[in-house]
C-alpha cells in the first residue's frame, strides 16, 4: 500500500474500531484473569487485591477445557495473564499447549506452599486444596470399615456405594492418583470393584451423593470434603441435617495419605502484564486471600502455616495428604477415563 | 341405491333455523325444503342467503336452533337431536374442495370406505374414479390435478360411500366457464345415475334452469320458492323470486274488476279487488309486432345482440322503459317503431 | 414452496445490478457454516489416536442406546404434548384460552439443565417427593426433561400450521364417517405433520446437543462420549469426529423425514381456507383442557423452578443480577433480530432454488445439531485464524499487530449465536416466505406499487409474524445459551445463564434459581409480544402457513 494511503486506513481502522482499541493500554495497572473457578471468595479476593494494590482485574469465567482452547487458539495475542483451574488435570494440559511461563518464587510466596502442589519447573501451583474423602452414613456404617479407598472396592459393599459420573474430573484425578502411586493394575481393580458395588446409576453432583447417604440411598459415598463442609455451614437446618447424618473419613491414613487435588494458577505465556499478574500469583498465597479460601469454600489453603474461621475446615484438617506431586493427576488423567471405561464406570 | 318409494322424499327440511355466532354470516331463518332420490335440486340465492348454512346443517355440521330435518323417516337434526355428521351418509363436495392435500386421489377416494375390504375397497375406489373418468390420474396428489380434475376426484370421493343425499357447494365456482359446462353436465349425469338425492348450490340461475330436476330459491334465509324450473321461471311467488331466474319487468298495479293495468295492457289477476299486486313480465313475454300490428306502440332505443336472441329496450309513448327479446333475425332496428302486446304464459301477478 | 418466480426475485431486489441476491445470502450462510467447517477440518485433519477404537469396544452401544432412548422420549413427549395443545388452543374455547396462547410457550425459556437439577433435587431419594414418584434420572429421565422444556418448539409450529388449516377438510373427513377424534387423526394430524416434524428436528437437535443435562441426570450420550474425549482424553480431534457423527445422525433424521413425505404437499391445494369457528366447551370439559394445558407449563418451568427458588430462600441472593439481565437482553435481542434477518435472507436464498444457496442454508443449519461446547471451539478456530490473518497484514502498515476485536468482544459473541442458531429461524422464515407467491407480486405492480412499496405493503405484511417467531426463538436461545457466551464474552461481562450455570455447576441449586426464573422473565415480553402478533396475523387470515419446511433444510 502507498505512503500516501497509510496513514487514512490506520485513522479509519481506528475511529470505527474505537480509539482505545488503538492505543496500547497502560502497562501492568490491569490484569487479566481466566479463570475456571466461579467463587464467591474469589470475588472477594480480587477485590481485596484492587484494593490493595490498585491493579484492576479483568475477569472471563468458563469451563476449564474451554479456557485452554481460547488461550491457545488467540495463540501469542491472547489477553491472558493469570489462568486458574479448579484441577491439576486442567493445568497439566494447559502446560502441555504450552500456555504458561515460570512465574518465578513470588518474592518467596511459593516458599510457603508444599512441594508436592506445585509443577516441577515453576509453571503453576496450587492455591488450595480439596481431599477427595469418604463419608458414611453414621447410623449405618462403623468407620473402621471404611478407612481406605480400596475398602470400598470390597465385596462388603456391594449396592452400598454412591458416586458421581466418571465423566468427572475429581473422579479421574482420584484414579489417576491411584495410578501414579500404584499403577494401572491396582487403580482398574479398584474401579471395578467400585462399579460392581454402585448402588445406583452415577447421578448428580458431589452433594447428591451426600444427600443419597443421608436419605439411605445408599451407606457410603466418594465425595469432595468441601461439599460437606458447605452443608454443615449452610444456614438451611435440613442442609445441616443431612451434613451430621453422615460421617467423613480421609481415606488411606498412615498408607500414604488422602489424595488431594488442586485449585491452582499459572503465568499465561503471552501475558501482557507480567508483573501486575506476579503480584496477583503472590496474592493468591497471601494470607488474606488463604483465609477467603478457607472461610467462604471451605478449601484448605495451600500454605498449611494459616489459621483461619472455619470450625467445620478446622475439624476436617490435619489429615495426612497424599505427598504425591498433583501433576501427575494430570499426566494419567486419560489413563484413568479408560480404566472407567473398562470397568463400566459409567 | 333408490328409495323404496320414489315419491317419499329422501330428505325433509322443515323450518330449519341456524344461529351463527360471531362474524360467520347470515344464519339460516325457517327455511322448508325436501329432497328426491335420483333428483338433483339447485339452490339458488343471493350471497349471504344462507345457502352454504343450510347445506353444511343437513350435513350436520351446523346445529338447528328450531325446526327439523329428517331422512326416510329418521330425525337427523331436531329439538334436542343431532345425528352426528359421520352417521348420516351425506356426500359433501366442498367450494374449494377440501380434498387432502397428504393423499393421492386414490386415497382420497377410499377415505370414507374403511368398512369395506381391501378388495371390495379398491373396485368401489376404481369404479368412482371411473366415473368421473379419472382413473389415470388415480396417483397424482391434488396440487398435481387440474382445478377440474380436483373437482372430479372430489365428487368421486363423496359419492364412493354411497351416501344417501350429495351436498354440493358451489362445486363450479372456481373453473373457467367453458370447463364448468362440461363439468355439470358430468356431474349431473353422475348424481342422477347414483340415484341419491342431491343438492346444488350455484349461481348459474340458466345452468340450474337447464340442468336442475327442481330449484329452490333462497333469500335472507328461507326458501322463498321451490318447484320445477318451468314452474318457477313461469309463475313466481315473488318479484325477488322471478329475479333470481332471469330477467323481468316489473310493473305495480292495483287489481280492479279482476285485472291489472299494467303500460302494456291490462292483465288478468285473481287477488281480491283493490289488492296491490306487482306485474312480472318475463323479456319473453313482451311479443315485438311490427308498427301496424295490433298492440301498443313503441320505439327501439337500443338493440343489444346476446347470442340467439336480441334484447330490444322499447320506449312506450308514456316515457316508460321495457326490454323485451326476440330472436336475432328480428327485423326490427333501433329507432324502428313496433306494436307491443302480452303473451300471458310469460305474465304472473303477485301481491305486493 | 412455491417457485418458479425466481425471475421476478431477482428482477425486483438488485434492478439492473446484476449482484444476484443470493450470493449475499450464501456469504452470510457461508459465515454462519464457518465454525462447523472448521471442526469438520479438525475431524479431518487432526492426528488419529485409538480413542475412538477404545470406545467402541467398551461403551460405544451405551452411549449410542442412551442417545436413542433420549432422543425418543423426548421426541414422543414433546410431539405429543406440543400437537395436543396446539389443537386445544386452536379449536376450543377454555378459561384462560388467550394466556395458554403465550404461556405455553414459557417452558423455552427454562434452561434444560436447570429444569434437570430442579427436578432431580425434587425426585431424588432425599428430596421431597423421593420415594413417591420415580426419581428423575437416567435417559428415561433426561428424554422426560428435555420433552417438557422443547415441546414448546412443537407447539409453536403446529399451533401456526392448525390456525392456518381450512376447516373444510375435517369436515370433509366427518361427513365421510369419522368420528371427530377420527377426524383429527386422519386429516388435521396429517396435515399438521411437517410442522410438528419440523419442531421435532429442532428438539432432537437440541436433545443431541446437550450436555449439562444428560451427565448431571447419568445418561451418557454420544455428547459425553465427546466430552470425554474431550476433557477427559484430550483429544479434540477425536471429540470433532463424534460431533461430525452427531451431525449426521441430525440430517439422516431430516432425510428420512423429507423422503417420507415425498411429493405430499400439506398445504391446501386450492387457495381458499375456510376458517375453524372455535367450539365453546362445557364448563367441566373447559377445566379438563384448562388442567391439560397447565401441566406442561407446570412441569417444564413452575415446579422445577419453584424448587430452585425454594433452595434460594436459604441462600444469600446473588450479585450483579441486574447487569446480567441487561446484557443477557441487550446480546439476545440484537442476535434475534439479525438472526431474524439473515434467515430471511437465507429463505429467499432457498427459495430460488439455486444450488449455491440452498447449500449454504443447509450446511449454516448443521450448527444447531453440535454441543455448544464444539459450535465454540470452531468460533475460536476461526478467531483465531482471522486474527492471525488481520495481525499480518496491519504489520505491514504500522509494524505493530492489529487490536484484538473478535475473540473477547461483543460481536464475537453475536456472530457466534448466528452460527449456532440460524437454523432456528430459517424454517419459520422460509415458511412465512411461501405465502408471497408471484401473483401477488404480479397484482401488487399492476395496481401502480413500486418495489419498495410492494416490499413495505405487500411482502412485510406477509411475512412479519413469521420472521418475529424466527426471531423469538433464536432470542431465546442467545437468552439460555451458555459455552459460547462464557469462552467468547469481553471481560467481566456475565449473563443470566452463564450465572445461573456457574452456581448449579458448582451445586449451589439456591443462588442458581434466581437467575434461571429471571430468564424466563426477560423472555416473557418477547413471548407476550410474538403470541399477540399471531392471534392479530390469524384474525386477518393471513396467519403463518404450516411449515412446509424443515428449518433450512427444505427443498
Amino acid at each position: 500500500m502507498s505512503e500516501r494511503l497509510r496513514l487514512p486506513v490506520i485513522g479509519a481502522v481506528c475511529a470505527a474500531l474505537g480509539l482505545t482499541a488503538c492505543s496500547q493500554p497502560e502497562q501492568d495497572s490491569v490484569v487479566n484473569v481466566f479463570s475456571a473457578r466461579h467463587y464467591a471468595s474469589d470475588q472477594a479476593v480480587f477485590a481485596a487485591f484492587t484494593e490493595e494494590t490498585g491493579i484492576e482485574i479483568n475477569l472471563v469465567e468458563a469451563d476449564g477445557d474451554l479456557l485452554i482452547e481460547r488461550v491457545r487458539a488467540d495463540g501469542e495475542r491472547s489477553p491472558a495473564d493469570v489462568i486458574i483451574t479448579v484441577d491439576a488435570g486442567r493445568l497439566h494440559r494447559a502446560e502441555q499447549a504450552g500456555l504458561f511461563q515460570p512465574a518465578g518464587n513470588l518474592d518467596g510466596a511459593l516458599d510457603r506452599v508444599p512441594d508436592s502442589l506445585e509443577h516441577p519447573d515453576n509453571l503453576w501451583f496450587g492455591f488450595a486444596t480439596r481431599a477427595r474423602v469418604i463419608v458414611y452414613a453414621r447410623d449405618r456404617v462403623d468407620p473402621s470399615e471404611v478407612q481406605n479407598y480400596a475398602d470400598l472396592a470390597g465385596p462388603e459393599f456391594e449396592g452400598r456405594v454412591c458416586v458421581r459420573s466418571s465423566s468427572n474430573v475429581y473422579n479421574q484425578s482420584l484414579v489417576a492418583g491411584m495410578i501414579a502411586e500404584h499403577g494401572t493394575e491396582v487403580a482398574e481393580e479398584f474401579a471395578r470393584g467400585i462399579a460392581q458395588n454402585l448402588a445406583r446409576t452415577p447421578q448428580g453432583g458431589d452433594t447428591d451423593q451426600i444427600r443419597a447417604v443421608a436419605a439411605g440411598e445408599c451407606d457410603v459415598a466418594i465425595v469432595n470434603h468441601y461439599y460437606l463442609g458447605r452443608l454443615l455451614n449452610a444456614e438451611d437446618s435440613a442442609d445441616r441435617a443431612v451434613g451430621e447424618a453422615v460421617g467423613i473419613v480421609f481415606p488411606d491414613q498412615g498408607e500414604g495419605g488422602t489424595y488431594v487435588n488442586i485449585s491452582g494458577a499459572g503465568l499465561a505465556a503471552n501475558a501482557p502484564n507480567p508483573e501486575a499478574a506476579r503480584e496477583l500469583l503472590a496474592f493468591l498465597l497471601s494470607e488474606r486471600a488463604q483465609r477467603a479460601f478457607a472461610e467462604l469454600t471451605n478449601e484448605f489453603p495451600a500454605d498449611p502455616s494459616i489459621s483461619y474461621d472455619n470450625t467445620v475446615l478446622e475439624g476436617f484438617a490435619g489429615f495426612e495428604a497424599r505427598e504425591l506431586n498433583v501433576n501427575a493427576l494430570g499426566e494419567n488423567g486419560a489413563e484413568a477415563q479408560r480404566i472407567f471405561d473398562r470397568a463400566g464406570w459409567p | 341405491m333408490m328409495a323404496a318409494d320414489s315419491d317419499m322424499p329422501r330428505v325433509i327440511i322443515t323450518g330449519a333455523e341456524v344461529r351463527l355466532g360471531g362474524d360467520d354470516g347470515v344464519a339460516v331463518n325457517g327455511a322448508s325444503l325436501a329432497l328426491h332420490a335420483g333428483q338433483v335440486t339447485a339452490l339458488l340465492g343471493p350471497s349471504g342467503a344462507g345457502k352454504s348454512t343450510l347445506l353444511r346443517a343437513v350435513a350436520g355440521l351446523e346445529r338447528l336452533h328450531a325446526g327439523e330435518i329428517r331422512s326416510d323417516g329418521h330425525v337427523w337434526s331436531g329439538p334436542g337431536i343431532h345425528l352426528a355428521p359421520e352417521r348420516r351418509r351425506c356426500g359433501v363436495v366442498f367450494q374449494d374442495f377440501a380434498l387432502f392435500p397428504h393423499l393421492t386421489a386414490i386415497q382420497n377416494v377410499a377415505f370414507g370406505l374403511r368398512h369395506l375390504s381391501g378388495a371390495a375397497r379398491r373396485q368401489r375406489v376404481m369404479e368412482s374414479l371411473a366415473a368421473v373418468e379419472l382413473t389415470h390420474r388415480a396417483r397424482a396428489y391434488p396440487h398435481e390435478l387440474s382445478g377440474g380434475e380436483q373437482q372430479r376426484v372430489a365428487l368421486a370421493r363423496a359419492l364412493a360411500p354411497e351416501p344417501a343425499v350429495m351436498l354440493l357447494d358451489e362445486p363450479f365456482s372456481g373453473l373457467d366457464r367453458r370447463l364448468r359446462t362440461d363439468l355439470s353436465a358430468m356431474t349431473l349425469d353422475v348424481l342422477r345415475r347414483s340415484g341419491t338425492a342431491s343438492l346444488i348450490i350455484t349461481h348459474d340461475a340458466d345452468d340450474a334452469l337447464a340442468s336442475a330436476d327442481d330449484i329452490a330459491l333462497m333469500e335472507r334465509g328461507t326458501i322463498i320458492q321451490s318447484g320445477r324450473p318451468d314452474t318457477l321461471y313461469l309463475a313466481p311467488s315473488s318479484e325477488s323470486a322471478a329475479r333470481m331466474l332471469g330477467d323481468v319487468e316489473a310493473f305495480a298495479s292495483k287489481v280492479e274488476n279482476g285485472a291489472a293495468q299494467t303500460p302494456l295492457g291490462d292483465v288478468s289477476a285473481r287477488q281480491p279487488q283493490g289488492s296491490a299486486v306487482t306485474v312480472l313480465v318475463r323479456p319473453e313475454g313482451i311479443v315485438i309486432g311490427h308498427s301496424d300490428a295490433q298492440g301498443l306502440p313503441g320505439s327501439i332505443v337500443s338493440r343489444r345482440p346476446a347470442g340467439p336472441v336480441v334484447a330490444m329496450v322499447i320506449e312506450l309513448r308514456t316515457g316508460e322503459r321495457v326490454t323485451a327479446r326476440a330472436p336475432v333475425s328480428h327485423a326490427a332496428r333501433t329507432g324502428d317503431t313496433v306494436s307491443l302486446s302480452l303473451d300471458p304464459a310469460f305474465v304472473s301477478v303477485v301481491e305486493r | 414452496m412455491a417457485i418458479g418466480d425466481t425471475g421476478i426475485l431477482r428482477r425486483r431486489i438488485t434492478g439492473r445490478a446484476g449482484l444476484h441476491p443470493v450470493w449475499l445470502a450464501a456469504f452470510a450462510g457461508l459465515l454462519c457454516a464457518a465454525p462447523l467447517l472448521a471442526v469438520a477440518w479438525l475431524a479431518v485433519s487432526g492426528p488419529w489416536t485409538d480413542y475412538l477404537a477404545h470406545i467402541a469396544e467398551t461403551r460405544l452401544t451405551e452411549f449410542l442406546v442412551n442417545t436413542a432412548i433420549v432422543g425418543l422420549t423426548a421426541a414422543l413427549l414433546a410431539g405429543v404434548t406440543g400437537t395436543g395443545t396446539a389443537w386445544l388452543v386452536t379449536r376450543y374455547v377454555f378459561p384462560g384460552r388467550n394466556i395458554f396462547q403465550w404461556m405455553l410457550a414459557l417452558p423455552l425459556a427454562m434452561p434444560a439443565y436447570a429444569a434437570a437439577y430442579g427436578w432431580y433435587d425434587l425426585t431424588q431419594g432425599a428430596g421431597p417427593l423421593g420415594g413417591l414418584v420415580p426419581a428423575v434420572h437416567g435417559a428415561f429421565g433426561a428424554g422426560a426433561i428435555f420433552g417438557l422444556v422443547f415441546y414448546p418448539y412443537v407447539y409453536l409450529l403446529a399451533r401456526e400450521s392448525f390456525s392456518a388449516q381450512s376447516a373444510d377438510a375435517y369436515d370433509a373427513a366427518r361427513t365421510l364417517g369419522c368420528s371427530p377424534l377420527q377426524a383429527f387423526a386422519r386429516t388435521a394430524l396429517p396435515m399438521v405433520r411437517p410442522a410438528v416434524a419440523a419442531g421435532l428436528a429442532l428438539v432432537v437437535m437440541e436433545t443431541l446437543a446437550d450436555f449439562g443435562t444428560v451427565s448431571h441426570l447419568g445418561a451418557p450420550t454420544l455428547t459425553v462420549a465427546l466430552m470425554r474425549a474431550w476433557a477427559g482424553e484430550g483429544s479434540i480431534p477425536d471429540a470433532a469426529r463424534l460431533a461430525m457423527l452427531l451431525v449426521s445422525i441430525s440430517f439422516v433424521i431430516f432425510m428420512a423425514e423429507r423422503a417420507l413425505r415425498r411429493r405430499a404437499r400439506q398445504t391446501s391445494a386450492s387457495g381458499h381456507v375456510r376458517a375453524f369457528r372455535r367450539h365453546t366447551l362445557s364448563p367441566v370439559a373447559g377445566l379438563a383442557t384448562m388442567i391439560a394445558c397447565l401441566l406442561p407449563v407446570l412441569m417444564g418451568l413452575v415446579i422445577p423452578a419453584a424448587r430452585l427458588g425454594w433452595r434460594a430462600v436459604s441462600t444469600p441472593a446473588a450479585t450483579g443480577l441486574a447487569d446480567a439481565a441487561v446484557n443477557s437482553l441487550a446480546l439476545a435481542g440484537v442476535s434475534g433480530l439479525l438472526a431474524a434477518a439473515i434467515g430471511l435472507g437465507l429463505a429467499y436464498a432457498i427459495r430460488t432454488q439455486r444450488l449455491a444457496g440452498r447449500a449454504s442454508a443447509r450446511i449454516a443449519s448443521m450448527g444447531y445439531g453440535v454441543p455448544g461446547a464444539v459450535a465454540a471451539l470452531g468460533v475460536l478456530i476461526i478467531f483465531g485464524s482471522l486474527q492471525g490473518g488481520l495481525d499480518a497484514g496491519w504489520r505491514s502498515l504500522t509494524g505493530s499487530p492489529f487490536p484484538m476485536v473478535l475473540t473477547g468482544s461483543a460481536l464475537a459473541l453475536v456472530f457466534a449465536y448466528q452460527a449456532r442458531f440460524i437454523a432456528a429461524a430459517i424454517g419459520p422464515a422460509e415458511s412465512a416466505l411461501s405465502r408471497v407467491t408471484p401473483s401477488l407480486d404480479a397484482a401488487a405492480r399492476s395496481l401502480g406499487a413500486r418495489p419498495l412499496e410492494l416490499v413495505r405493503r405487500v411482502h412485510w405484511p406477509l411475512v412479519s409474524s413469521g420472521v418475529a417467531l424466527a426471531g423469538l426463538l433464536v432470542f431465546v436461545e442467545v437468552l439460555k445459551e451458555l459455552p459460547a457466551t462464557m469462552i467468547l464474552r469481553p471481560f467481566n461481562m456475565n449473563t443470566l445463564a452463564v450465572t445461573a450455570h456457574n452456581y448449579a455447576a458448582d451445586e449451589r441449586l439456591g443462588q442458581a434459581a434466581l437467575p434461571a426464573v429471571l430468564l424466563v422473565a426477560a423472555a416473557l415480553p418477547a413471548m407476550i409480544w410474538i403470541a399477540r402478533r399471531i392471534t392479530a396475523s390469524e384474525r386477518t387470515r393471513d396467519a403463518v402457513p404450516p411449515s412446509d419446511a424443515i428449518p433450512g433444510l427444505a427443498e
